[in-house]
C-alpha cells in the first residue's frame, strides 16, 4: 500500500518536482557542509591517479603527483577518505626540499567515495584535489 | 608476543647522484583496523602501523602517520634524491602494540 501511494505521489509532476528539489537541497547542503574547506582550494599541481571502478575496497591503489608552485617546497600531504570510519588515511610530513612529489600507496575503502589529497607548501599555501571511485564491496566489514 | 613482520624496501630509478628515485616500502603487517570480528564474534583489537619514519643517512626526510585505511600489507612509495656517494635508507615503524621494526637498504652507486 505504501509503495503504491508513493508511486502515485511521484507520478504527480508537482509533487515529484518538490521532492526532487528537497532531496537536491539536502544533498547539496550535506556536500557543502563536509567539503567546503577542501573543495574551495585550488587543485592546481595536485594530480591523482585513482581507479574509477574498483572490484573491492580492500586495496585500491592511489598515485598522487604533486607539483609545488614556483619557489615553494612541499611540506605535508594528507590523504582523506571522507566516508571511512577514520577519514584521515595518511599524513606525511616532509623534511626535504622536494618541489615535485610522487606518492604511491594502497587504501582500504569503506564505501564508494572520492579520495581527497591535500598538499601544504612551504609558503603556507594549501591545494587539494579529489578523485571519485566506485567499489563493489567494503573493506571494513567481514565477508558475508 | 612479538611476531616477525617481514618488510621490504626497494628502489626504482637510476641510482646516480642527484637523481630522483622512488623508494618502495611494504610490510606484511596484519593491520587490524579494529572493525572486524573473529570467528566467535569477538572484536579484533586495532593493531596497525601508525607511525613510519624514514631516515636517509641518519637525516629524517619523511614522517608518516598512518590510519586504519592503509592496506595490509602496507605499501608506501615515495621519492628521494640520491645523495653524493650513496648511503643508507632506513624505514622505522611502530604499531599499536608497541612493536617496532626497521627496514634498511643501502644505496650503492
Amino acid at each position: 500500500m505504501n509503495t503504491s501511494s508513493t508511486q502515485l505521489h511521484l507520478q504527480d509532476p508537482k509533487r515529484r518536482h518538490s521532492l526532487l528539489m528537497a532531496a537536491g537541497a539536502w544533498l547539496s547542503s550535506q556536500a557543502t557542509a563536509k567539503d567546503t574547506p577542501l573543495s574551495a582550494l585550488s587543485a592546481e599541481g595536485v594530480e591523482l591517479v585513482f581507479p574509477r571502478l574498483a572490484d573491492t575496497g580492500n586495496a585500491v591503489p592511489l598515485q598522487a603527483n604533486i607539483r609545488a608552485p614556483q619557489g615553494a617546497n612541499l611540506k605535508s600531504l594528507r590523504v582523506i577518505l571522507p566516508e571511512n570510519p577514520n577519514p584521515l588515511a595518511l599524513q606525511l610530513k616532509l623534511h626535504g626540499d622536494m618541489q615535485s612529489y610522487q606518492l604511491n600507496t594502497r587504501l582500504r575503502l569503506y564505501a564508494s567515495q572520492s579520495v581527497w589529497v591535500v598538499a601544504t607548501f612551504s609558503n603556507g599555501l594549501e591545494r587539494a584535489n579529489s578523485a571519485p571511485t566506485v567499489i563493489t564491496s567494503t573493506a571494513c566489514l567481514d565477508d558475508s | 608476543m612479538s611476531k616477525n613482520i617481514p618488510t621490504r624496501l626497494a628502489f626504482a630509478g637510476p641510482l646516480k647522484e642527484g637523481a630522483t628515485i622512488e623508494a618502495r616500502w611494504s610490510a606484511a603487517h596484519p593491520m587490524d583496523s579494529g572493525f572486524r570480528v573473529d570467528d566467535s564474534g569477538n572484536k579484533i583489537a586495532r593493531n596497525i602501523i601508525h607511525t613510519v619514519k624514514v631516515l636517509l643517512n641518519d637525516r629524517l626526510i619523511l614522517e608518516a602517520d598512518l590510519g586504519t585505511a592503509m592496506t595490509s600489507p602496507v605499501y608506501l612509495a615515495f621519492p628521494l634524491q640520491v645523495p653524493a656517494g650513496g648511503g643508507v635508507l632506513r624505514v622505522l615503524w611502530q604499531d599499536d602494540r608497541g612493536q617496532v621494526g626497521e627496514t634498511v637498504q643501502r644505496l650503492i652507486l
